[in-house]
């Protein structure tokens, strides 16, 4: 074919040294070769070329077997749709499986790696830290992993020592996902109530009450629960005055799913 | 085949050898049109979209060498390739220019197809393949400019990552699948998906939708490279603010092309309707346009309801861009304050918008019933005709421009001013498009040096091709009218 093609784009040069050999025995070349030389344009000669194919291309009325053919159409479409459906869960490749890491008791490191305590957290005053902390660095770099420790401000009963006065709540806003802060001394007012210390989201402005982390403002405020309000975790202190993590419940009713919200 | 080639010097033996063998692949099935004069870049904006494609690619795959992708590496080597490689600068500025030149020229190229009605004439599949192309670009851009990994870059993940999840009924499915689980799959993907999978997606789409004909304008190619270089120049892009997931991000604008979407999440409601449903609405407007708008009238003018409805959408997605830029500037008052958008002035401007563009549209129409048009006749520009020694002076005189503006771009380097070496090489780019500009528009005054090299038809002469440039300029006008 493809020597028929080179012949009909030079066939205005007369003295042709290759191509010649091979084409003589070829059957279906050799027409439309001999209809080629008067015209000018290659394109009106195909018809001759294909005629005598066309025999070939009626075949004879054969007796059908459809139920045959039928069965085996049927069990074509069949096997493709076995060969397609997954029975192995093909997508898990691309979830990756998560990497899980135990969740145990650990005491909160703040992020300027010194140990939370009572005595070095002033009331109305946030604390960043990571949890479940590990060794790895690229794991501890996680915002999924980042918490804050609040120690509530005094009109909270926040310069009491025991646990009620802090909170840890997971930094990654129930809206979308953004990184809130916590703004000292800020005073807002929530149901009648005065609140001071306020968390922020920079994003779109989801703002959450101090006290239990449900938001009282802005997009997350008006999702649907357990869809606005933060994950949180449940503190201890020592008689040392040192502050731990004890491993969360991730149920909605309990500490809540990081990202997507809690029970208040 | 000796034969073809006798007469010839060893040169175009060469070229002409090859253009045999390219025959034989589909690249020749491109028709490309050189063309001999000036031409409205509008009719080959998607030429130049591609243009920029290419820029990308190249400066793409050169700053691969050095880039990092993760949560550790990221930031600190496109720091290095800023601050240490040489000409590093210089080439992520060029990457990032041209991602925005893109992005706006691919919009461009969107609505003066839409505004001219080249979806119709069996162009459909290329109307919706552009379309597709169009938002695969934006998601290109997308995760371009979340690989630096800065603060607007993190809170952009974010962003993104969150809309997955939250999408209806296959969310967390769809969010696990697209995106792993933690920052270090993100930022992994967003590369693969930027330096493969999604240009290979585009590389795909565009083979269904360019047209057979094409205009390769070298001057306006040049130009747009240029542009794209002096602009960096101008307006260097910075490294912003290192993410550091011990100190909370402070309040960030994306990119341009995604302020709309983020106007349109800032005023509260539901985050799939107004970061998903909204902007998707846009897209399946442009989606149906061609199956709707079926009759056989091309102008704007004699299709008045289409006309309105793209003004409309244009004057929508400015209020929509110009609104989510705008951040009040208070320090002191609650973010909330600051960030919340009323979405009752926001969407009642939008669509007020759209009644104006209506009323502009059917009015100009009206009037032009009522008063009359004014004819327009086209009377053919007078060509500025220079004499051959003018026209060498002019490109002595530019070429000259050229060498000055590349001393002066050495010197500027070696100073260590970088974005203004950047300026100076766009500035090189602009002169020579106009060298080329003034050649090719001289060049019917030159003296001919030999006959044109035409494929030769058969003796049989229906029509003898007559002499010399008039043909080619008039094939370039009509192939501009057809192409893209």
């Amino acid at each position: 074919m493809a020597d028929n093609e080179e012949k009909t784009k030079s066939e205005g040069q007369p003295a042709k040294s290759e191509g010649q050999p091979a084409s003589p025995p070829a059957p279906v070349p050799a027409p439309a070769q001999k209809t080629a030389p008067p015209a000018a344009q290659p394109a009106p000669k195909p018809p001759p070329a294909v005629q005598p194919r066309a025999p070939l291309t009626k075949p004879p009325p054969k007796p059908p077997a459809p139920g045959r053919r039928n069965f085996l159409k049927i069990m074509t479409v069949v096997g493709g749709i076995l060969g397609i459906t997954p029975f192995i869960p093909y997508g898990a490749f691309f979830t990756g499986g998560g990497a899980g890491s135990s969740l145990e008791r650990q005491r909160i490191q703040k992020s300027d790696a010194v140990f939370a305590n009572v005595n070095n957290m002033v009331p109305d005053s946030a604390a960043i830290f990571v949890y479940p902390r590990t060794n790895d660095p690229k794991l501890d770099a996680e915002p999924f992993r980042r918490y804050q420790l609040i120690r509530l401000a005094g009109a909270h009963g926040g310069d009491s020592r025991e646990v009620s006065s802090f909170r840890a709540y997971s930094m990654i806003c129930v809206h979308l996902w953004c990184l809130w802060d916590y703004v000292p001394g800020r005073e807002v007012v929530i149901d009648d109530q005065n609140i001071v210390g306020n968390l922020e989201c920079p994003c779109h402005g989801s703002n959450y009450n101090v006290l239990n982390g449900k938001a009282y403002i802005g997009p997350a405020a008006d999702q649907t629960p357990p869809n606005d309000a933060l994950a949180s975790l449940p503190l201890e202190v020592d008689a040392a005055g040192d502050i731990w993590v004890t491993p969360p419940n991730t149920s909605f009713d309990q500490n809540g799913i990081v990202g997507i919200g809690r029970e208040v | 085949m000796a034969e073809k080639y006798k007469d010839k010097n060893l040169i175009l033996k060469l070229v002409l050898w090859i253009i045999d063998r390219l025959e034989r692949t589909v690249f020749l099935g491109f028709r490309f049109t050189f063309p001999r004069k000036f031409l409205s870049p509008m009719g080959f904006s998607g030429m130049l979209t591609f243009s920029t494609f290419v820029v990308l690619g190249i400066t793409g795959a050169v700053l691969m060498l050095f880039y990092q992708p993760g949560i550790e590496g990221a930031f600190d080597s496109v720091r290095l390739i800023e601050e240490e490689i040489p000409l590093g600068f210089a080439i992520r500025n060029i990457h990032y220019h041209a991602s925005n030149a893109m992005v706006f020229l691919a919009v461009l190229h969107l609505y003066y197809q839409y505004f001219s009605g080249r979806y119709k004439i069996r162009n459909e599949i290329i109307w919706v393949t552009g379309l597709i192309l169009g938002v695969v670009t934006v998601l290109e851009a997308f995760t371009g400019y979340d690989l630096i990994f800065n603060d607007r870059a993190e809170l952009a993940i974010s962003i993104g990552v969150g809309l997955t999840v939250f999408s209806p009924v296959i969310g967390p499915q769809l969010a696990a699948f697209i995106w792993g689980s933690g920052f270090s799959d993100f930022l992994l993907r967003l590369y693969a998906l930027h330096v493969f999978t999604i240009p290979l997606v585009m590389a795909v789409l565009m083979f269904f939708h360019f047209p057979k004909f094409l205009v390769f304008d070298i001057p306006l190619l040049t130009a747009t490279t240029g542009i794209i270089m002096l602009t960096g120049g101008i307006f260097p892009v910075d490294l912003g603010v290192k993410f550091d997931p011990n100190v909370p991000p402070g309040l960030t604008v994306p990119e341009w092309y995604l302020t709309g979407l983020y106007a349109f999440i800032r005023t509260g409601f539901d985050k799939f309707v107004t970061g998903g449903l909204l902007p998707a609405l846009l897209i399946l407007f442009f989606l149906a346009v061609p199956f709707v708008d079926t009759g056989r009238k091309f102008s704007w003018k004699d299709r008045p309801f289409f006309t309105a409805l793209g003004l409309g959408s244009i004057a929508q997605i400015l209020v929509a861009t110009v609104w989510g830029f705008y951040i009040n500037p208070d320090p002191t008052l609650p973010t909330v304050e600051r960030l919340l958008i009323d979405p009752v002035p926001l969407f009642s401007i939008m669509l007020i918008g759209l009644l104006i563009s209506f009323a502009i549209t059917y009015g100009f129409l009206k009037a032009r019933v009522v008063f009359g048009s004014k004819k327009r006749t086209f009377t053919k520009p007078v060509p500025i005709s220079l004499s051959g020694r003018w026209t060498a002076t002019i490109i002595a005189a530019l070429l000259g421009t050229q060498v000055l503006l590349n001393v002066l771009a050495i010197q500027a380097l070696n100073n260590g001013l970088l974005n203004l070496a950047l300026f100076e090489v766009g500035a090189v780019f602009l002169v020579f498009a106009a060298v080329f500009h003034v050649y090719r528009a001289a060049k019917p005054e030159l003296p001919k040096t030999k006959p044109q090299e035409l494929p030769k038809p058969t003796p049989v002469a229906t029509k003898t091709p007559p002499p010399a440039p008039a043909p080619v300029i008039a094939r370039a006008v009509e192939t501009d009218s057809t192409s893209e």
